[in-house]
């Protein structure tokens, strides 16, 4: 019989002590391969849906003047004539950057009207709407010779969905309000792009392109030396925002993964203390045959080995199955199943070592133990 | 000797048994304490530090709106004036902790090589802590610029030549450009020229007048539209209106922490309360034998069971309470660090009566049943068990 006949026969003598071990060693694991799984998948939800929002890439005219407005303010009557893109601008950028990335041309212009002047703006609301979801429209989205109503535009005229906008020569019909949103498109007369062509007399160029790429910095780099006549800028405040938030969300689950791994660690130290604790009767008959300190501590090196790499291989397979049970109700659907080997293997490695350190302590106590004290101990 | 006291005497004479049960009942407590604790200050520190990034609310003068989408300007009228004491008088609202930064600001046309600029007066602090994705060229990190500097926009110094350092003259007066915003993709930022408020004031001869006010506001605890409201019944003369630009994505962010977070809290509740039973059902299945012996010598079922109820009782009372303390303790002390914060965990005692309940039910449900299956032993089968 050789050592690890010994541990092994320890183990299997208790099967309620060592399911026991056994158990708390897979349900930490579990629990931390988890949560480490999910916070994962909800980063990268997070990072996919700040890359979707909003224009992270803008396209404008470049004017050797200066716009004198501020946050829909401006300090100077002097209008200067608005500088446009070229029409071919549009199918340039489309070749170059394939169908990943959200165009949304725009046409914009003053209207003049017996009652009052209307900023119109023609744009494509399809492509629009899945880069600002800020935008609710209250009715439907304009089609040809349609319009939809910025906020203080609605209520200044005080006309809503199935009125009509009196443009002079022509009237419209109004399908949808926008809901406030405190920015410019509060003002804004919005309908398709060919209608606002017709209204406008623009008849080919763009007034402003907004761009959502995905990695917004590429694309800036791209476009740049093509379009040497415009200004192409990443919008820094959505793009640095957006990896604030990652970047927090990011430090907010380490923090948790961290805290966690240590209480794991803590729980299957006291545990296993506790363990050899009630063994050391058993320990000093062992040293009282004629074993050397060595050989004991060889055994339940032996034993903590064998219980933490089957538990934590377990809870690591456990552990793996539980985002997929729960993700639906944190409203994931396409989670998938994914083996994370590197963390997978982190943590039986770590199990290992937490398991190894823990028997430190009682074995330390073990040996210093004078044999009689050893064989009263009940 | 009456049944509690033999429940003590059980507890003293295992000491090592009873420290190791109370030991796993504070760590799965004090645990759980901790990081409800922290992750529920780290949501509400990183949900004050989005709405710091970037104004979410605009204080604009009743009429005089510029028809301009995008930096596309269209057609322009002369705004109203608002006047500087309505920063004070925003202070004054019901919610006024959760104005985090306010930034007046006053537009003014200047001439600066004869050509029509922006001038935009503003207060450098605040200004700067909102717009935490300027990156300024020759601007150190917290430096803040004197009165006689200028902050040009990208588009601004390419349009009028401007350089680090060059002087230009605006009104009669030598300003030096001390930085130059990065590219920003904002025409606001990139068009206009800043400088500070009171000098802008002076120059224009409009000693308390503003234009508008861009405001941060906290709506972890208190939603916007409140703090709209108490705004716009301070302010008569003005507009007040929330950006939603900014609050649907900090929304979305700030859900998905809680979402975590929650998720946390249960996973380790399950946790906890599962190793805090695993090793009270292990305790009480170790004295079997001993049950036996009480029961050869003649107790009742009822006075083991109130043996168990009174050691389990106390065990678990004292790894509550000291576990709440500990836990409590820690967050507060060091919570801030572990989550590199400012935010200081302040101190729930309603927690704790919370943490006792789940550690005394939690140990006696799961110390009982083992104890009820050893009385129900035949007092001969109890003894020989080992």
């Amino acid at each position: 019989m050789t050592l690890s006949h010994i541990a092994l026969q320890n183990l299997r003598r208790r099967p309620g002590k060592t399911i026991l071990l056994f158990l708390t060693f897979a349900f930490i694991v579990a629990t931390i391969s988890s949560l480490t799984i999910l916070a994962w998948g909800m980063q990268k939800q997070l990072q996919e849906s700040l890359a979707n929002y909003g224009a992270n890439v803008v396209i404008s005219p470049r004017a050797e003047h200066l716009t004198l407005s501020y946050g829909g303010l401006s300090v100077s009557g002097v209008e200067y004539e608005v500088k446009k893109l070229e029409a071919e601008v549009v199918e340039k950028i489309t070749q170059l950057l394939g169908k990943e990335v959200i165009i949304g041309p725009k046409v914009i212009g003053l209207k003049a009207s017996p009652r009052q002047d209307y900023m119109i703006i023609g744009l494509d609301f399809g492509q629009e709407l899945k880069m600002k979801p800020w935008w609710t429209i209250e009715g439907k989205q304009p089609e040809d010779e349609q319009v939809v109503l910025g906020f203080q535009v609605a209520k200044g005229l005080q006309l809503g969905v199935g009125d009509t906008l009196d443009l002079g020569e022509r009237k419209l019909p109004i399908v949808g309000v926008m809901a406030e949103t405190g920015g410019s498109e509060d003002q804004g007369v919005f309908t398709t792009i060919k209608t606002a062509r017709n209204l406008l007399g623009i008849v080919s160029e763009w007034s402003l392109i907004e761009l959502n790429a995905a990695n917004p910095a590429q694309v800036v780099a791209n476009l740049k030396p093509e379009l040497p006549m415009a200004n192409v800028t990443e919008v820094t405040q959505l793009v640095e925002g957006a990896k604030e938030k990652v970047e927090r969300f990011n430090s907010f689950s380490y923090t948790i993964s961290w805290t966690m791994g240590l209480i794991g660690a803590l729980v299957v130290i006291v545990t296993l203390a506790g363990n050899v604790n009630a063994r050391l009767r058993e320990l000093g008959v062992l040293r009282a045959i004629g074993f050397r300190r060595a050989h004991i501590l060889t055994v339940l090196g032996l034993e903590a080995a064998l219980t933490s790499l089957t538990g934590s291989f377990f809870g690591y397979l456990f552990g793996m199955l539980i985002p997929l049970g729960l993700g639906p109700f944190l409203g994931y659907k396409d989670i998938v199943f994914a083996p994370q080997p590197g963390l997978g293997m982190g943590l039986v490695f770590a199990s290992l070592l937490v398991g190894l350190g823990a028997i430190i302590y009682p074995g330390w106590r073990v040996l210093k133990m004078d044999l009689q004290e050893a064989l009263k101990y009940s | 000797m009456r049944i509690f006291q033999i429940s003590l005497g059980n507890l003293t004479r295992r000491k090592a048994r009873s420290l190791l049960l109370l030991l796993s009942l504070i760590i799965g407590v004090s645990s759980s304490v901790f990081l409800y604790t922290t992750t529920s200050a780290m949501e509400e520190d990183v949900a004050n530090k989005l709405d710091q990034y970037g104004s979410n609310l605009l204080i604009l003068p009743k009429t005089g709106e510029t028809l301009s989408f995008g930096g596309v300007t269209v057609r322009t009228s002369p705004g109203e004036e608002l006047d500087i004491a309505m920063v004070e008088q925003m202070r004054t609202i019901k919610n006024n902790e959760t104005l985090a930064a306010i930034s007046p600001k006053l537009l003014a046309e200047g001439q600066i090589e004869n050509k029509s600029v922006l001038l935009v007066g503003v207060r450098f602090p605040e200004e700067l802590r909102l717009k935490k994705w300027w990156n300024t060229e020759g601007l150190a990190k917290r430096e803040i610029p004197q009165a006689s500097e200028l902050v040009v926009g990208s588009e601004a110094a390419r349009v009028l030549n401007l350089g680090l350092g060059q002087e230009v003259s605006i009104k009669g007066e030598n300003f030096t450009v001390k930085g130059i915003i990065q590219p920003t993709g904002s025409s606001e930022d990139d068009q206009a020229t800043f400088m500070d408020l009171e000098t802008l004031q002076r120059l224009e001869q409009k000693s308390t007048a503003i234009s508008l006010i861009e405001a941060a506001v906290l709506c972890y605890d208190c939603p916007i539209e409140d703090v709209t409201m108490q705004l716009s019944e301070k302010l008569p003369g003005a507009k007040v209106t929330p950006l939603q630009a900014a609050l649907v994505s900090r929304d979305d962010t700030v859900k998905r922490f809680s979402l975590l977070g929650s998720v946390v809290g249960i996973i380790l509740l399950a946790t906890s309360g599962f190793v805090v039973a695993m090793s009270m059902s292990a305790a009480v299945k170790e004295r079997t034998r001993d049950i036996g012996v009480l029961r050869a010598m003649g107790f009742r079922k009822k006075h083991i069971l109130s043996i168990f109820l009174y050691e389990v009782g106390m065990i678990s009372f004292f790894g509550g309470v000291l576990g709440y303390a500990l836990g409590m303790g820690l967050a507060m002390n060091f919570g801030d660090n572990l989550a590199q914060m400012e935010l200081q965990i302040p101190f729930q005692p309603d927690l704790a009566g919370y943490s006792l309940i789940a550690a005394v039910g939690i140990s006696l449900l799961a110390s009982l049943y083992p104890a009820w299956k050893a009385i129900k032993l035949d007092p001969v089968e109890a003894l020989r068990y080992f």
